[in-house]
C-alpha cells in the first residue's frame, strides 16, 4: 500500500528541497520530496560549488555573518564532500587594488571562525610563484581561501538522508496542481514521468523549494509569486589552466572567477536577465566570449585549453527592478502564502547553496509551529552520509590493488561509503575496471549506485559518479555505462540504447555552443564511434529531441 | 637536413597509405610522412564504400548502387570528383564505379595475405555486426570479421570477457536479437556468456589488444577454446560472435583453431578504439609499403612549405628535437579532417592547417568566418549528419586543391581522405571507401605528373 498522507510535502530536489526534506524527516515529519527530474538536475547542478563566505555581498554583513556560519556547519556534516581552494584577485591597476579594500576587511573579520587566514596582499612575485599562469604584468593580488563542496553529492546525500530518517523521494515525479480546501492546500496532483500515471498526495503542508519554477507552482495554488530570473553560463576547460581560484573584474566590471574544479577549470559566470524556460536554454556566443575575454587579461593562456562544454543555470533572485543583477540581496525570502489566501503553503525566494541548511531550518520552523510541533533543528550537527570517518585512501588503494587516484576520486564522493564499495569487488574482481577513464570511476561505484542512489538514467549517474564529464564528455564510457544500467535495471534493449542516445544529446547541449580548436577532433571521435560504426543515427528511430532542441 | 622524393605524402591513414602504394606501384620513390597513427587505426577496420545517403534511412544494396545515386545527387562528392574525367553527361557514375574498383582490387591485392586480407566487393553490402549488436551496412571486411551464415537452428553466442567493459554480451545479444526478430530473420536463438581468462593475471582493465596478443602466443588460441568450450556445450552455440581479439599477427589461424576445436563458426564484430582490426589494416599496409621501399617517417609533422611558381619545391617537416626538408616533386595532403589535424577551426572559423587553403562546407561553398556551431545541428546523432563533418578542401578533376578563387593552388599539390569537402561519412558510412579510392587516384595522378615532365 502505497503512502498517500503526509505531515510536508517538499517540492523541488534542488540545494533548498533536499535540504528541507532532510531537516523534515530529521525533526520526526512524515515527509514527502517530489522532484520532476532528477536530484539536483537544474540550478544547484549548474553552480560552481563553492559554499562562498560572502565575497560578492560584503554590503550585507548580515549575510555574511550567516554564510560564514554555514560554511562552519558544512565542514561539520560534510567535509568529506568538500575541498578548500586558495583564490588570488590578481590587480592589474591601482583601480583594481582600492576596491580590495572592504572586502578584505570583511572577511578578515570572520576569517578565524572558518579556520582560514586573513586576507593577504601579495606581491607580483609571490602571486607568481602561487599561480605561474597568472599575467606577469600584475601590481598586486589579493589572496583568501573559500570552501567548495561537491553539490550533486550534497543534494544527493541530504535526499538519502531524509529517506534514512522516514523521508520518501520521488524523482521523476511532477505536480501538475495543488489542491485546494478552503482556502487552504490540501495536496498536490502529480504526474510519474517514469510509468506515465497519475495520483495524489495528501498535505496540510507545502514547500516550495522549485527555484526558478517557483512563481509556476505557486501559480498552481492561485498564489501570486514574483521572482528575477537571472542566468548564468559557466565556460568548462579541459584541463587545470590554474590550480588555484582567480578572480577578476569582467568586460563591464562585475566579478567573474575561473576555478579548479576536478580535472577541470570552471569560467563564470554571465548573469542576464531571462523569460525563456529554464529547460530550453544554451549558452550563447556572446557568454562565452564575453568570459573569455574577461579572463585573458589575468590569465593570458586561457585560449589554449580546449573547451569542453558549457553549462547554464537560472537564479531565482528575489524580484527587485530596475538595479543591476549585483545588486538584487543574495539573501532569500520565504513567502507565507496564507495572506494570499492559501494556507500551508511556503515559497522560497533568492537565496544562495551556502544557505540551503539555513533556508530548511528556517522553512522548518515555520511548518513546525503550524503544526503544533516542538523538535529542536539537528541538521547542523549530525553529519551526511559518509562523513562519520576518515578514510584511509592509501590502505585501501594498496589492499584491493586500485590506483590511489581513483581510490582518492571516490572518496571525495563517497567517504566511508568507499570501503563498501570496493568491498564489493571481492566477489566480483572485474568491477574494478575503469568505467570512465577521465574521471576515473570503476565499475564497482556504478552497480552500488544503482543500487542504492536510485538513478533512473545515464544523466542520473552522471550527478552522483561524475561519469562522462571529463574531458572526453562521454565519449568512451557512455556506452559502456548504458550496458551497465541496462543490466541493473533490466531495460529493454531499445530503451537501453534510446537511454544511450539521450545521454549523448544532453552531452552534445553543452558542447554545441562552444565548438573550437581540438574539441572538433573530439566531436569527430563522437561521430566515428555513435554513428559511423554503431550505426545508431539508423538504429533508434524513435528518439525524442529535448526541450533545448525543439528547432531541430 | 633534406629529402629528395619523387612523391610526398603528408598523412599516414587509408588515404595517404593507399595514395603510396599506388604511386609507388607506378614507379616512382615515395616518402610517407605521420605525425601519429591517425584515424585509420582507430577504426573499425571495415571498408565502408557508401551505406546511405545523408538523411536516408534504406541503406544501399551494394557499393555500386551508392556510387550511382551519390554521383547522380552530389556533384561536389568526391566520388563524382572521380567521375568527372569524362566530359559527357551521365557516365559519371561509371567512371567512379571504375575508379572506385580499381581502388578495391588494389587493396585487396595490398592486403592478400596479410592479417588484415579482406573480402567483399561492390556487389553486395555486407551487414556487419558492431560490439553495441547494431548492424552497420559495409562494403568489405577483413575475413575474420565476416558475419557467418546462419539458418533457423543455428544457435549464435555472443561472448565477452570479463574485465574488459568495451563490450558487454548481454546488451549486445539483446539488441541484435530484437533487431532480427523485427526483420524476421535468422538466426532465431541467440545466448551470450562471459570469460574469465586467468593468464592476465587480473580480470578487470583486460584491454581487447592485450586478449589479441595472448592469442598470437603459441597454445594461447587453444587455451582461448578449452575455456570457451564449455560455454558452447552449455548453449549449444553454433557460431560464436566474439569482441574483434583474434590476434594481431595471425587472426585467420587463430580463427581456424577456435572453429576446427569448437565445431563452430567463429567471427568478430565491429569495435570502438581501441581497435584490433583498425591496427591490423595499419600495419598490413605499412608492411606492403615496406615491401615497395616506401620510407614512413613516424612521429613526423608538416610544419611549413615553400612555394616557387605554381610548384610546392619544399615541405618542412618537425620532429623530436630536429627538423627535416623535404624537397618532393609532387605532394599528396593525405592530413584527415579534425581528428588528423588536417582541418582546423577555432571561433573565427575553418581552415587548411598546412598551406592554409580555404574550407568549404559539403556543397563546396565558403566557410569563411563562419563559427563551427553554425555547421551542426541542435541533434548529436542524427542521420543527416553535420555539416562541420562535410567540410574541407575543394578540388579539380586530378584532387588538386583549389585555392579560394577556385584556380588550382599549386600543379603538384594532390590531395586524398577526408581533407576533401563534400562528403559526410559518419553518416553515409563512406569513410575509409572515399580515402582508398581518392589516395589510390591521388597516387596514380602524382605518379603520372612525374612522368609528363
Amino acid at each position: 500500500m502505497t503512502k498517500t498522507d503526509y505531515d510536508v510535502i517538499v517540492i523541488g530536489g534542488g540545494s533548498t528541497g533536499t535540504a528541507v526534506a532532510r531537516d523534515c524527516a530529521m525533526r520526526g515529519l512524515s515527509t514527502l520530496l517530489l522532484e520532476r527530474d532528477d536530484i539536483a538536475s537544474a540550478t544547484v547542478g549548474t553552480c560552481a560549488g563553492m559554499i562562498s563566505s560572502g565575497l560578492k555581498y560584503m554590503e550585507e554583513p548580515d549575510i555574511v555573518d550567516m554564510c560564514s556560519a554555514e560554511v562552519v556547519h558544512f565542514n561539520h556534516i560534510a567535509r568529506h564532500i568538500i575541498a578548500k581552494d586558495p583564490i588570488l584577485t590578481p590587480m592589474l591597476e591601482m583601480s583594481d587594488l582600492s576596491t580590495g579594500g572592504n572586502f578584505a576587511e570583511e572577511y578578515s573579520k570572520r576569517a578565524a571562525e572558518r579556520d582560514v587566514p586573513p586576507v593577504l596582499f601579495l606581491t607580483p612575485e609571490d602571486s607568481l610563484e602561487i599561480e605561474p599562469m597568472l599575467n606577469p604584468e600584475i601590481i598586486a593580488s589579493m589572496y583568501f581561501e573559500e570552501f567548495f563542496i561537491d553539490p550533486f553529492r550534497l543534494c544527493l546525500l541530504q535526499a538519502l538522508d531524509a529517506q534514512r530518517h522516514g523521508a520518501d523521494v520521488k524523482t521523476y515525479t511532477e505536480v501538475t496542481d495543488i489542491l485546494l480546501e478552503k482556502g487552504a492546500v490540501r495536496g498536490v496532483k502529480v504526474f510519474d514521468r517514469t510509468t506515465g500515471e497519475t495520483s495524489e498526495f495528501i498535505s496540510s503542508t507545502i514547500v516550495n523549494a522549485t527555484g526558478p519554477w517557483a512563481h509556476k507552482i505557486a501559480a498552481l495554488a492561485e498564489a501570486p509569486l514574483e521572482l528575477r530570473l537571472n542566468k548564468g553560463a559557466h565556460v568548462i576547460l579541459d584541463r587545470r589552466v590554474v590550480n588555484v581560484g582567480i578572480v577578476t573584474k569582467a568586460v563591464d566590471g562585475r566579478m567573474i572567477y575561473l576555478f579548479p574544479h576536478e580535472n577541470t577549470v570552471l569560467l563564470g559566470t554571465t548573469a542576464l536577465d531571462t523569460w525563456e524556460d529554464p529547460d530550453t536554454l544554451t549558452a550563447s556566443h556572446d557568454e562565452i566570449e564575453y568570459l573569455i575575454k574577461s579572463m585573458e587579461w589575468v590569465v593570458p593562456s586561457i585560449r589554449d585549453a580546449r573547451i569542453i562544454r558549457t553549462m547554464e543555470g537560472v537564479r531565482p533572485l528575489i524580484a527587485t527592478w530596475k538595479v543591476p543583477e549585483d545588486d538584487v540581496t543574495r539573501g532569500y525570502e520565504i513567502v507565507d502564502h496564507k495572506t494570499d489566501g492559501v494556507a500551508g503553503l511556503f515559497s522560497f525566494t533568492g537565496g544562495k547553496l551556502v544557505m540551503c541548511r539555513h533556508m530548511a531550518e528556517a522553512v522548518t520552523d515555520l511548518v513546525c509551529e503550524k503544526l503544533g510541533i516542538e523538535s529542536e533543528c539537528r541538521t547542523d550537527k549530525e553529519p551526511l552520509p559518509g562523513n562519520e570517518d576518515d578514510v584511509d585512501v592509501l590502505a585501501l588503494a594498496e589492499e584491493y590493488g586500485i590506483s590511489q587516484h581513483t581510490v582518492e576520486r571516490m572518496r571525495a564522493r563517497r567517504g566511508t561509503e568507499t570501503r563498501d564499495i570496493l568491498a564489493l569487488t571481492r566477489d566480483h574482481p572485474s568491477w574494478k575496471s575503469t568505467i570512465c577513464t577521465c574521471e576515473p570511476v570503476i565499475e564497482a561505484e556504478v552497480r552500488y549506485s544503482l543500487r542504492n542512489e536510485f538513478p533512473q538514467t545515464i544523466n542520473d549517474l552522471r550527478r552522483r559518479l561524475r561519469v562522462g564529464t571529463g574531458p572526453c564528455q562521454g565519449t568512451f564510457c557512455t556506452y559502456k555505462v548504458a550496458a551497465i544500467l541496462a543490466e541493473e535495471k533490466e531495460l529493454d534493449s531499445s530503451v537501453a540504447n534510446l537511454e544511450l542516445l539521450n545521454y549523448l544529446a544532453e552531452r552534445w547541449k553543452g558542447k554545441r555552443p562552444s565548438m573550437r580548436g581540438q574539441q572538433l577532433a573530439q566531436e569527430e571521435v563522437v561521430q566515428g564511434l555513435y554513428a559511423c560504426v554503431a550505426n545508431l543515427d539508423r538504429v533508434v528511430v524513435n528518439y525524442e529531441p529535448g526541450p533545448w532542441e525543439e528547432d531541430a | 637536413m633534406e629529402l629528395e622524393t619523387d612523391v610526398l605524402v603528408i598523412g599516414g591513414g587509408m588515404a595517404g597509405l593507399a595514395a603510396a602504394c599506388s604511386a609507388a606501384d607506378a614507379g616512382a620513390s615515395v616518402i610517407v610522412v605521420r605525425k601519429g597513427h591517425g584515424a585509420t587505426a582507430d577504426s573499425s577496420g571495415a571498408i565502408d564504400i557508401a551505406g546511405y545517403l545523408p538523411g536516408g534511412n534504406t541503406p544501399f544494396q551494394s557499393g555500386r548502387e551508392g556510387l550511382r545515386a551519390i554521383t547522380g545527387l552530389f556533384p561536389y562528392h568526391p566520388y563524382s570528383v572521380l567521375g568527372q574525367e569524362s566530359t559527357e553527361t551521365g557516365s559519371q557514375f561509371e567512371k567512379a564505379l571504375e575508379r572506385v574498383e580499381h581502388s578495391v582490387n588494389m587493396l585487396k591485392k595490398w592486403l592478400s595475405g596479410t592479417p588484415a586480407e579482406t573480402i567483399g566487393s561492390l556487389e553486395r553490402n555486407i551487414s556487419a555486426v558492431t560490439v553495441l549488436g547494431t548492424s552497420k551496412p559495409t562494403s568489405l571486411l577483413q575475413k575474420t570479421m565476416l558475419p557467418p551464415d546462419w539458418d533457423d537452428d543455428s544457435i549464435l553466442l555472443f561472448e565477452g570477457f570479463a574485465g574488459n567493459p568495451d563490450f558487454n554480451a548481454v546488451l549486445a545479444a539483446k539488441t541484435f536479437m530484437a533487431e532480427r526478430a523485427r526483420v524476421g530473420e535468422p538466426p532465431k536463438k541467440i545466448a551470450d556468456s562471459e570469460l574469465t581468462l586467468s593468464p592476465f593475471g587480473k580480470p578487470y582493465n583486460v584491454s581487447p589488444v592485450e586478449i589479441a596478443r595472448h592469442l598470437d602466443h603459441p597454445g594461447g588460441t587453444a587455451f582461448l577454446a578449452d575455456s570457451l568450450s564449455k560455454d558452447v556445450e552449455r548453449t549449444g552455440a553454433t557460431h560464436i560472435a566474439l569482441p574483434p581479439i583474434l590476434g594481431l599477427k595471425t587472426p585467420a589461424e587463430n580463427r581456424r583453431i577456435l572453429e576446427d576445436r569448437l565445431d563452430v563458426q567463429v567471427f568478430e564484430l565491429l569495435s570502438f578504439p581501441p581497435s584490433v582490426p583498425g591496427l591490423r589494416l595499419l600495419r598490413s599496409l605499412d608492411n606492403t609499403l615496406a615491401g615497395l621501399d616506401v620510407r614512413i617517417l613516424e612521429a613526423h609533422e608538416a610544419m611549413n612549405y615553400e612555394q616557387s611558381g605554381n610548384r610546392i619545391v619544399r615541405v618542412q617537416c618537425k620532429t623530436h628535437h630536429r627538423s627535416l626538408d623535404i624537397l618532393p616533386d609532387s605532394v599528396i595532403l593525405a592530413s584527415g579532417k579534425f581528428i588528423g589535424g588536417g582541418i582546423t577551426g577555432s571561433e573565427n572559423g575553418l581552415s587548411e592547417r598546412l598551406f592554409g587553403l580555404p574550407v568549404v562546407s559539403e556543397d563546396w561553398t565558403s566557410t569563411d568566418g563562419i563559427r563551427p556551431q553554425r555547421l551542426t545541428r541542435p541533434i548529436s546523432i542524427n542521420s543527416r549528419g553535420h555539416a562541420l563533418f562535410a567540410c574541407g578542401v575543394a578540388v579539380d578533376m586530378h584532387l588538386r586543391p583549389l585555392d579560394g578563387s577556385g584556380n588550382t593552388f599549386a600543379e603538384n599539390l594532390f590531395s586524398a581522405g577526408s581533407v576533401l569537402a563534400g562528403y559526410n561519412y559518419p553518416v553515409e558510412k563512406s569513410g575509409l571507401g572515399v580515402a582508398l579510392a581518392t589516395g589510390v587516384f591521388a597516387g596514380t595522378n602524382a605518379a603520372h605528373a612525374l612522368q609528363e615532365e
